[in-house]
């Protein structure tokens, strides 16, 4: 991990900052201050996280301006080929919304499918026929140039 | 792997021409543009208050600007377009970037956005300004009540002075589906409006005055003219999207001599036009402008 | 990339292999369930692609009733109720079930391939963003099937007007809820673009050698996980009020305020989530056609953050009128976001100088967009001062400046990406003629539509008015002829794909435009699977550009100097 995505999120933060301050001594509302000052929160935690990782894992080859890439040889990672859990989640969340307008007996019944749905998305490779099915992809170092 | 790139076929005469001469359709548009606008002042419609003049010289002014640097941006955008038109096929100068240039395009709209806001900062004071109590210098306060669908004008502390019991006031209401109602007011007269709403955000929008304030419920939104110089009857809008008849929320502003608008309020009070003037007016705190 | 280990049971649809991992000529789509299932990027972003821009048809068809209707002063066939109806979806189905879907789309399809990964970060989470999104979006358009017919209270939904005694009707509360739930699929599709941005990039690919589409959206996604739980909230806070009893936004308490404080929060910052990836695509698209690098790339980016940055400072410019917010901060933030843009304009010029510039269509759609922006750029800046904007705010004026920022940048922009991204979306490319006339069509019909309305809102007209005085009929007579033009300008649109459908050729080469900068231009016409079954090395920002022109490659030049040959 790199030093610029810490700096990215960073130094949006610090803006965020002075402007909060500023803010609400120029208007005194609450409203757009709470706003800001959670804005510099969400900016503040992802610039700690990758601050954090950086240094404690060095650069990557994407870090690099030097790197081949055959560096970036192997397993890039687990990539599924594909999946019916994410429509059916969003099939269950829209039953839980629909509930709220027209009788809340239909978002019971969206909410006890979500947590079906949401339950199978997370155990999807793990149980059964789709045990492993998850595509390993990466470069295959006999195909580069 | 490499690629051989497509060939564009060359550009006959008339496409050449074409071409050109649509390139120069976007400056010609601005001179349109630009000489259209040269009446009245850009379009604004005429002032007839200090306030108005103030506002109306910020526009002409911010519009001269952005003619002059829109017009810029054009010219410099048209010449690229056609001067550096493809001619052979050989690669142009792969320049990355210049910083002396670029600083040059950061810093002057810097300048520009600068000076535009130094007038805001000192107009927007001006027009802002209102009067703590209005009533003990003389001002006229007229109480803006903006409902679904159409406004109730109420003559405040001026009613008092053709003999209206305390509490109650000459009023003036309708909407363009009854009477449109048709506020008075004297000419040189500073004149405060309060306004209120007791059901959604409404508009008090007159175009004449080039300005407009926004009536919130809960709120009691305070604004002053220090005079108005012309006489004659304005156009007033509703500006605030309020529901089904939004549209049809129209009024008239109609200025008058100090003694024909005395005449009005006497005339108003025999023919009965009087009414108490709600709790919740009374006992709201007029909020004058944030900063 | 490839696959290292194929699956004992291969799920992969009806796409064949061969052994290099090039797909056939002719290939079968993935068909019902294969889009249902689907967790390949590329085919998401066609879902998105497509989506949004049924989704633009119909607020477009809106737009025309409308304009209909404001032809003459008369009412003629439009109840009010019917026409806030309209104006309230046709915002709302732009502003969020269009243009952010749209560039999702594109975001979806490019981003992985321009950063050299074989696909996003979450690739489910994907999908299910794409299926909140389409429900979401569903929910909200059902409301004009509903009895009490659909929202009517302005695609900003200020409050009190839209509590459940002035708005009781259910069109109300689907808008509410689907819009919670499509702006939870952007939110976590926002996280997918970020992490796969941070974590997927191929060796080689620093942070300041992505390309600039993948910049803009890197910023926007985090624009979007900055706003959308403000807009979430407030949503909720609302349906909360309408349907439980709460008294959150009560006039009594300052509601009013309240609730405008956190849509506009959200909502100014929303238009640059919907400006900044077209302004990425515009940026992807002029460097190709002027067969030079983006100009000042790094300016740009720290433009771009700047732009994102302030967006998320100016919001209450939208309430200068309430008379409740401090004028001077919001003036002076509003009048600054203006410096980093113009910055970017001055970038995408400096681009084209000294340039070779050729015309096909997409740098067209890129030219409109820098005309129509810059207009619509200039007058944000003259609305940046409150004693102008006194006058003009929730006037015609603001309907003119907002569809000239919007429309020329979201449409010119998606037309640009289009056209330019057609080969490597579907293996064939648009006819360029066809694609002249579509534009020129559109670009008339546009400016006749939208200038004049200028005017009209200088001389007194409000906004979202079903009935008008009689003295803006003939503006509105024009304004009217231009939209219809603007609407016959889809015809070409239409015509061109099914033609280049049947008859065109296969696109056979990775870059069909020849000096194509970006990543996904170094793999073929439509890419495999996971995108890259080779990769060329990359040293700079345009990867394919270096790889098909290596005598340039890594030319760093400050001045002109004597051409290579």
């Amino acid at each position: 991990m790199g030093k610029v995505e810490g700096y990215f999120f960073g130094g949006i933060g610090i803006f965020f900052a002075i402007v909060t301050v500023v803010y609400w001594f120029a208007s005194k509302d609450p409203t757009g201050t709470t706003c800001l000052a959670l804005s510099v929160g969400l900016a503040g935690l992802c610039a700690f996280y990758l601050s954090f990782t950086a240094k404690r894992t060095g650069p990557r080859p994407e870090d690099r301006d030097d790197a081949d890439i055959a560096e970036g040889a192997g397993e890039i990672g687990h990539f599924s080929p594909g999946s019916y859990w994410p429509i059916a989640i969003a099939f269950s969340a829209l039953l839980v919304m629909l509930g709220f307008v027209f009788g809340l007996w239909i978002s019971f019944i969206g909410g006890m499918a979500m947590l079906m749905a949401i339950s199978g998305l997370l155990f999807e490779h793990y149980r059964g026929n789709h045990l492993h099915t998850e595509e390993a992809v990466g470069i295959d170092p006999i195909s580069l140039i | 792997m490499t690629n051989t790139p497509r060939r564009t076929a060359p550009r006959s005469p008339g496409r050449r021409r074409r071409l050109r001469a649509a390139r120069l359709a976007l400056p010609a548009l601005l001179l349109v543009l630009v000489t259209s606008a040269c009446d009245a002042s850009f379009g604004y419609p005429k002032s007839i208050t200090p306030q108005g003049d103030r506002m109306r010289n910020m526009w002409i002014g911010s519009c001269v600007a952005g003619c002059v640097v829109g017009g810029f941006v054009v010219i410099l955008g048209v010449y690229a377009a056609v001067r550096y038109r493809k001619r052979g096929d050989e690669l142009p100068a792969q320049v990355r970037y210049n910083v002396p240039i670029e600083m040059l395009y950061t810093v002057i709209p810097l300048v520009i956005v600068g000076a535009l806001f130094f007038y805001t900062a000192r107009d927007e004071n001006y027009v802002m300004k209102t009067t703590k109590q209005p009533a003990s210098h003389g001002v006229t306060v007229i109480d803006v009540e903006g409902f679904q669908w159409g406004w109730t004008f109420r003559y405040l502390d001026d009613s008092a002075k053709v003999g209206v019991p305390a509490g109650q006031a000459v009023y003036v209401t309708g909407s363009s589906n009854t009477e449109e109602p048709t506020l008075v007011l004297p000419s040189n007269t500073r004149i405060q409006f309060q306004e209120h709403s007791n059901d959604v955000i409404h508009s008090f929008w007159v175009p004449s005055l080039l300005f407009k304030e926004d009536v919130v419920p809960g709120r009691t939104n305070t604004w002053e003219v220090s005079e108005i110089t012309r006489e004659g009857t304005y156009r007033g809008h509703c500006a605030e999207l309020c529901g089904f008849d939004h549209a049809r929320m129209n009024f008239q502003m109609k200025i008058v001599s100090p003694a024909e608008y005395q005449q009005f309020l006497q005339q108003s009070k025999d023919n009965g036009q009087v009414a108490a003037v709600p709790d919740w007016i009374l006992s709201s705190t007029p909020v004058g402008s944030f900063s | 990339m490839t696959l290292i280990s194929e699956p004992p049971a291969a799920h992969t649809g009806t796409v064949v292999h061969d052994d290099h991992g090039h797909a056939p000529a002719k290939r079968k789509g993935p068909g019902l369930w294969g889009y249902m299932t689907t967790t390949d990027h590329k085919s998401i972003g066609v879902l998105y692609m497509c989506t949004a821009f049924f989704f633009f048809m119909a607020a477009g068809i809106m737009a025309e009733i409308m304009r209909a209707e404001l032809a003459r002063p008369e009412d003629d066939f439009l109840s009010p109720s019917m026409y806030n109806q309209l104006f309230t979806m046709h915002g709302t189905l732009m502003m969020f079930l269009f243009a952010p879907a749209m560039a999702f789309g594109f975001a979806n399809y490019l981003l992985p391939l321009q950063i050299g990964a074989p696909d996003v970060a979450f690739p489910r989470l994907n999908a299910l963003a794409y299926w909140l999104y389409l429900f979401g979006g569903l929910m909200t358009l059902a409301g004009f099937i509903t009895p009490g017919g659909a929202a009517a209270f302005g695609w900003f939904a200020y409050a009190p007007l839209n509590n459940q005694i002035f708005s009781p009707e259910v069109g109300a509360d689907m808008w509410i809820l689907g819009l919670s739930l499509a702006g939870l699929g952007t939110i976590l599709g926002s996280v997918n673009f970020i992490t796969t941005a941070l974590t997927l990039r191929a060796p080689g690919m620093t942070m300041f050698r992505m390309p600039i589409f993948t910049w803009n959206m890197l910023v926007t996604a985090l624009l979007a996980l900055l706003v959308f739980p403000v807009l979430g909230a407030a949503l909720l806070a609302l349906e909360a009020d309408r349907r439980f009893g709460a008294h959150i936004f009560d006039s009594a308490n300052g509601g009013a305020i309240l609730w405008q404080h956190l849509f506009w929060f959200f909502g100014h910052p929303e238009v640059y989530i919907v400006a900044l990836p077209f302004f990425g695509i515009v940026s992807e698209v002029i460097p190709v056609f002027s067969r030079k690098p983006m100009f000042g790339y790094k300016g740009l980016i720290f433009a771009t953050i700047s732009i994102a940055a302030l967006s998320m400072t100016v919001w209450a410019h939208h309430m200068f009128a309430t008379g409740a917010v401090n004028l001077p901060f919001f003036s002076l933030l509003s009048f600054l976001i203006a410096v980093p843009t113009g910055v970017k304009f001055f970038n995408w010029i400096g681009t084209m100088w000294r340039g070779s510039i050729t015309f096909e269509t997409p740098m067209l759609w890129c030219l409109g967009f820098l005309t129509t922006f810059l207009f619509g750029g200039i007058t944000g800046v003259l609305l940046a001062s409150p004693p102008v904007d006194f006058h003009v705010t929730d006037s015609m004026f603001v309907v003119a400046h907002f569809h000239y920022v919007l429309f020329g940048t979201t449409v010119f922009g998606t037309f640009a990406g289009f056209y330019f991204w057609w080969p490597k979306f579907t293996g064939k490319m648009l006819d360029d003629r066809l694609g002249k006339v579509h534009f020129w069509t559109l670009f008339i019909g546009f400016h006749t539509t939208f200038l004049i309305q200028h005017w009209m809102g200088i001389k007194g007209m409000p906004r979202r008015y079903v009935t008008y005085d009689p003295q803006y009929a003939t503006m509105n007579t024009i304004s009217t002829v231009g939209a219809i033009l603007l609407g016959l300008s889809m015809l070409p649109f239409f015509y061109n794909i099914w033609k280049t459908h049947h008859s065109a050729e296969t696109v056979d080469a990775d870059d069909p435009w020849g000096y194509s900068n970006s990543l996904e231009w170094a793999t073929s016409c439509p890419p495999p699977r996971h995108n890259f079954v080779s990769m060329p090395r990359i040293r700079s920002e345009r990867p394919a550009f270096d790889a098909h022109y290596p005598q340039f490659a890594g030319q760093l030049q400050y001045h002109a100097s004597p051409s290579v040959d």
